[in-house]
């Protein structure tokens, strides 16, 4: 826990080392979806349009669900750079909404930061539309594009 | 002023009264009414315009739960900052607790209100990183100035959740 008080004086404020701000975000007072709740819901999503009405346990379903995804995959969930909001925030975001270690968090920040965007992820479109929402939410710029 | 963990608390003590002023607007500073930039930036398209159907569905659909989220934590702010209301002439200094299951709302409010602010001023990437503008000559400083308090805020909550 952070106990050390940080002091600020009005007139010396602008000496705050605010980090240069820049991109986009989810859910907030609900609380954005954790990773282990969204990838459950990207796998019912996934198997429901698994056009195999197949028996239980059988073990098709994972190669059918390859091939819809095969079919459907080309679409990127991107994320644009924001002169607003913060490096740390958005590192934040990466980490909750996809369930990103920070190391690779903060990578995609710098380079949304430095290269004016990333795909954060890519995949199936509804998935990929929850994710938007879920950025939406923590009001980063986020889009998605289907790959040309 | 200062601010620290205090247990399940966040504390800013020693509040000035033109900080605690600066922090009584942030419900107000959300508002995007008469301004579309801010209003284009908080409801930003999901899509390229060539999804008009994605685009249109999500006017529909998703904008309004997003409406609802934004104004919820706003509303939590807005509760939070009673503790400041008082003897408007009274210039003593001002104590805030917020309590941490408050921090993501606190956050969501904190970055409506800069990104709402800095789309209406319509600040460019330079002058939000010009840290050092002092003194506060005209309300477009005293704007910027706002955008980099509520961001100082925003870092704080965000290292307490890292903690």
């Amino acid at each position: 826990m952070c106990q050390e008080p940080l002091a600020l004086g009005i007139w010396n404020f602008p000496r705050f080392e605010l980090k240069p701000a820049y991109v986009s975000i989810f859910t907030m007072n609900a609380q954005p979806l954790s990773a282990e709740v969204a990838g459950v819901l990207i796998a019912e999503i996934v198997l429901s349009s698994s056009a195999a009405p197949s028996t239980i346990g059988a073990p098709t379903i994972e190669k059918e669900t390859d091939v819809e995804e095969a079919l459907d995959l080309p679409w990127h969930v991107v994320v644009h750079n924001d002169p607003v909001n913060l490096m740390s925030y958005v590192t934040m975001v990466f980490q909750r909404v996809f369930g990103y270690p920070r190391d690779k968090a903060e990578r995609h920040m710098l380079e949304v930061h430095h290269k004016g965007r990333s795909i954060l992820w890519s995949g199936l479109r509804e998935p990929a539309e929850l994710y938007v929402q879920q950025l939406h939410g923590y009001l980063l710029l986020a889009t998605i594009e289907k790959v040309s | 002023m200062e601010i620290r963990r205090r247990k399940n608390q966040i504390e800013i003590s020693e509040l000035d009264p033109f900080l605690a002023e600066l922090l009584r607007q942030i419900p107000a500073s959300v508002s995007t009414d008469g301004a579309p930039a801010a209003g284009r930036r908080i409801f930003s398209p999901p899509a390229n315009d060539k999804e008009t159907e994605l685009c249109a569905e999500w006017k529909m659909y998703v904008e309004p739960e997003l409406r609802r989220l934004f104004q919820t934590a706003t509303e939590t702010v807005g509760t939070d900052l009673e503790q400041l209301n008082g003897n408007e002439k009274n210039l003593a200094n001002r104590t805030l607790r917020i309590p941490a299951k408050h921090a993501d709302a606190w956050l969501s409010a904190l970055n409506q209100a800069r990104l709402v602010i800095a789309a209406k001023n319509n600040f460019t990437e330079l002058e939000l990183n010009d840290h050092l503008r002092s003194p506060i000559a005209s309300r477009r400083d005293l704007s910027l100035f706002q955008v980099n308090f509520y961001g100082f805020l925003q870092e704080f909550i965000l290292r307490e959740l890292e903690c």
